[in-house]
């Protein structure tokens, strides 16, 4: 189905600079519905969809291994299947609402397209890929955007990646009524397991601790878009700041959320089972290539995700809530 | 004197002690043509026979009574001796005097004490002479005297051991011809033996295969050349840390160093004691990996049990599995500061290898992670460091490396493919920076 017809349930995008941990936050969905032990599950309406969401939760899991970088732009048609609570009809006027759980599936028809997509300059050559990525968010009505900090800390280029894609959109789409793109944006400040991500949350005093084992600290949602304004202040280009400003004149405020996330978590000691400040690094970087045999960039431990299924469920139920679901 | 009558001349024999107490015999022949006239002993021959056996001889010999001529002139001194009462011994004997003689003299007790000439090391670095006491007076032919001694050194010249002679009661030294040999430095048992006055033959217990030879230098020369002090070094402990993470051709590589600088150590001074421990990785999640621990190999052992622990690291090999970035370091320098005593000597240690340590948490500007018992390099090392002694040597693969190389190779540092071993055991203390020429041998014990 070619991008852009209109012709299925609205999906959602995921939309960031190369290697900003989309596909790795997708492979994280699964698992962490099942850390979560949460009555929501995400499970594949077809089967290529199927076997790539095995693949993908496998590869993190089992081989410890982060996904490979996308290639091309890929649909995964997956969907949350869980249920809602609703208010049920009053009998007399007086009398409270009753309510029933009722169950749905919110269809997730997520895009995956690299990271270099979304880089008008260097999709240049590759006008399917420009072309495949602005299609699928004409059509989508959900965005998950991706901001990852270490690289924003050493590239500076989140507001170029941001820039050239918000404007071909509005052009595409400047018949949207009161001059904004309708899309709800799950911003998601990634790669909060990185030691600076976190250190830089512990200084500004941003961090909160769970109470339910294993503790790990979170930034809590509400002050997920401070953060996320403090670390633009850190970027490398010093531009970083405008790309919130842009994103907040885009769209309409009210649809944007800001969740600090993590799809591998931190490190927990197997034996220990708690977090622990002085030990909790779970990415390792590649290794060196004079090493016998040279590894890729791996998990060490568990995969534990924060924050990764928050922002597709109020995706989901923001989309579906709109749509009268 | 003596006076003999042979074949061929009459000798006159003169036995005389020198000022050692040797026995030497000297002689002067006078041919029986000299004496004779016409085949017949001329009148002056005759007077100069009886002259020569009435002055101070004291034994007169006829070692040829087969002999016409030696014979009538040994009966003509052996009747003017018999006239004149001079109290001669007379002998007729069928073995010529000179063979008989020098069995005689070497078999004189002697008359004079006999002493080794050695060094002493005092406690403050001096080298003083002294002696080491072989024979006393009455010894004789075939006595032995078995002497410890310790030899540094000796280049190609090889260590003189000379003799003194004295006399009790004068304490005036005379020296007696010394012997001179390339022994190995190090301890050894000496033999003495007694092969006459003025003759002590050598040999080593330990080492008889070593030649000794007359040494044809002067006793003045040889003293010339001690030098003023002798810096011995202190007993050490050597406790070498080997990685043995990497590829292997670096793993052999740092067994090879680490063999090398215990040989060396080894060889020169002592006692010397070594400590090995090899060390790898971590695994990066120690429910699903193997790791090989932090091991020690030899505790404060000879060299020859370490090397025989070197054999078995070799063929063990390289561990190639495991974290790839660092290396159990803090935890090496964890339990050796932990079980380290002065027990053993002065601690120096050795760290052969390339990866930086595991923190002790995490670190934002390596990314390492964290060692999992939280063992901090550097409080580890502090705490070496306030060891009385305490050195360190650093033998890295390549580059200066981090911090923690820095500190390892504090006092030595070298590089894996062009280490000058010799320099970094000088560095470290473990032999002394040059070899310089000690004469005679060494004293073990010490003292002001």
């Amino acid at each position: 189905m070619p991008p852009g017809d209109g012709s299925r349930d609205p999906g959602i995008t995921m939309w960031g600079a190369t290697s900003t941990g989309k596909t790795t936050f997708l492979a994280a969905l699964s698992i962490a519905l099942m850390r979560q032990k949460a009555q929501w599950r995400v499970g594949g309406t077809d089967q290529a969809s199927v076997d790539r969401l095995t693949e993908l939760t496998t590869r993190l899991t089992a081989d410890r291994l982060f996904p490979s970088a996308t290639q091309g732009v890929e649909h995964y048609n997956w969907e949350l299947i869980g249920t809602v609570r609703r208010a049920g009809q009053r009998r007399w006027r007086w009398l409270t609402p009753t309510y029933y759980d009722e169950s749905v599936r919110i269809p997730l028809h997520l895009i995956d397209a690299p990271g270099e997509a979304a880089d008008r300059s260097k999709a240049r050559g590759n006008s399917v890929l420009w072309d495949g990525l602005l299609g699928n968010m004409v059509d989508s009505r959900g965005i998950v955007f991706f901001y990852d900090p270490v690289r924003e800390f050493t590239n500076g280029d989140a507001f170029t990646h941001t820039v050239g894609v918000l404007n071909e959109l509005s052009q595409r789409m400047r018949s949207a009524p009161g001059g904004r793109l309708p899309h709800y944006v799950s911003v998601c400040i990634a790669k909060f397991d990185e030691i600076k991500i976190l250190e830089t949350a512990d200084k500004l005093g941003l961090l909160e601790y769970d109470l339910d084992p294993p503790g790990f600290p979170r930034v809590p949602d509400d002050e997920a878009r401070e953060f996320f304004a403090q670390l633009c202040t850190r970027s490398d280009s010093g531009d970083a700041e405008m790309a919130l400003t842009l994103l907040e004149q885009t769209f309409w405020p009210e649809r944007i959320r800001f969740f600090v996330t993590s799809a591998i978590g931190f490190y927990v000691d197997p034996h220990l089972r708690m977090y622990d400040r002085d030990n909790y690094q779970n990415h390792l970087p590649p290794e060196d290539e004079n090493e016998p045999e040279p590894r890729p960039a791996r998990i060490r431990g568990p995969v534990y995700p924060i924050n990764v299924v928050e922002p597709i469920l109020w995706l989901g139920k923001s989309m579906a809530g709109e749509s009268g679901e | 004197m003596i006076t003999e009558f042979t074949a061929a001349d009459f000798v006159t024999w003169e036995v005389r002690r020198d000022q050692a107490g040797t026995l030497h015999a000297h002689w002067w022949p006078v041919a029986w043509s000299e004496l004779h006239v016409g085949g017949v002993l001329a009148e002056a021959g005759r007077s100069r026979i009886v002259q020569a056996a009435k002055g101070a001889s004291r034994l007169l010999v006829c070692s040829a009574p087969d002999d016409p001529q030696a014979y009538e002139a040994f009966t003509t001194a052996a009747r003017a001796s018999q006239d004149g009462a001079w109290g001669q011994t007379v002998l007729v004997s069928e073995v010529p005097l000179g063979s008989e003689l020098s069995r005689v003299l070497a078999r004189a007790p002697l008359t004079q004490y006999y002493d080794l000439v050695a060094l002493r090391r005092t406690a403050a670095g001096r080298l003083v002479l002294t002696t080491l006491p072989l024979f006393a007076p009455g010894s004789s032919y075939g006595a032995t005297e078995t002497l410890t001694i310790r030899c540094e050194p000796s280049s190609d010249i090889g260590t003189a051991f000379s003799v003194l002679a004295y006399q009790p009661d004068e304490r005036v030294f005379r020296p007696v011809p010394g012997r001179v040999a390339h022994i190995p430095p190090g301890t050894h048992s000496l033999t003495a033996e007694l092969r006459g006055a003025g003759d002590v033959r050598f040999g080593l217990r330990d080492l008889p295969i070593i030649k000794f030879h007359r040494d044809h230098r002067s006793y003045e020369e040889l003293v010339a050349q001690v030098p003023e002090r002798l810096d011995r070094l202190r007993p050490a402990h050597l406790i070498l840390a080997i990685e043995i993470s990497g590829r292997t051709g670096p793993v052999l590589e740092r067994i090879r160093r680490a063999e090398q600088l215990i040989k060396c150590a080894d060889g020169t001074d002592g006692p010397l004691y070594i400590s090995l421990i090899s060390y790898g990785p971590h695994a990066v999640d120690r429910r699903r990996d193997i790791e090989e621990p932090v091991t020690v190999l030899a505790r404060a052992q000879s060299s020859g049990v370490a090397l025989s622990a070197l054999r078995r690291l070799r063929e063990r090999g390289a561990v190639t599995e495991g974290y790839s970035r660092a290396a159990q370091l803090e935890c090496v320098l964890t339990r050796v500061a932990r079980q380290l005593t002065d027990e053993h000597g002065r601690p120096v240690l050795v760290t052969i290898g390339t990866r930086s340590a595991f923190p002790a948490r995490v670190d934002p500007r390596t990314e390492i992670i964290p060692c999992p018992d939280h063992n901090d390099w550097r409080a580890a090392w502090l705490r070496l460091r306030r060891h009385r002694g305490m050195t360190f040597g650093a033998i890295r693969d390549s580059g200066p490396g981090d911090d923690m190389w820095r500190a390892l190779g504090s006092d030595a540092s070298e590089q894996l493919t062009a280490t000058d071993v010799r320099r970094i055991a000088a560095d470290l203390g473990l032999v002394t920076a040059a070899v310089e020429y000690i004469p005679f041998p060494l004293v073990e014990t010490e003292g002001d």
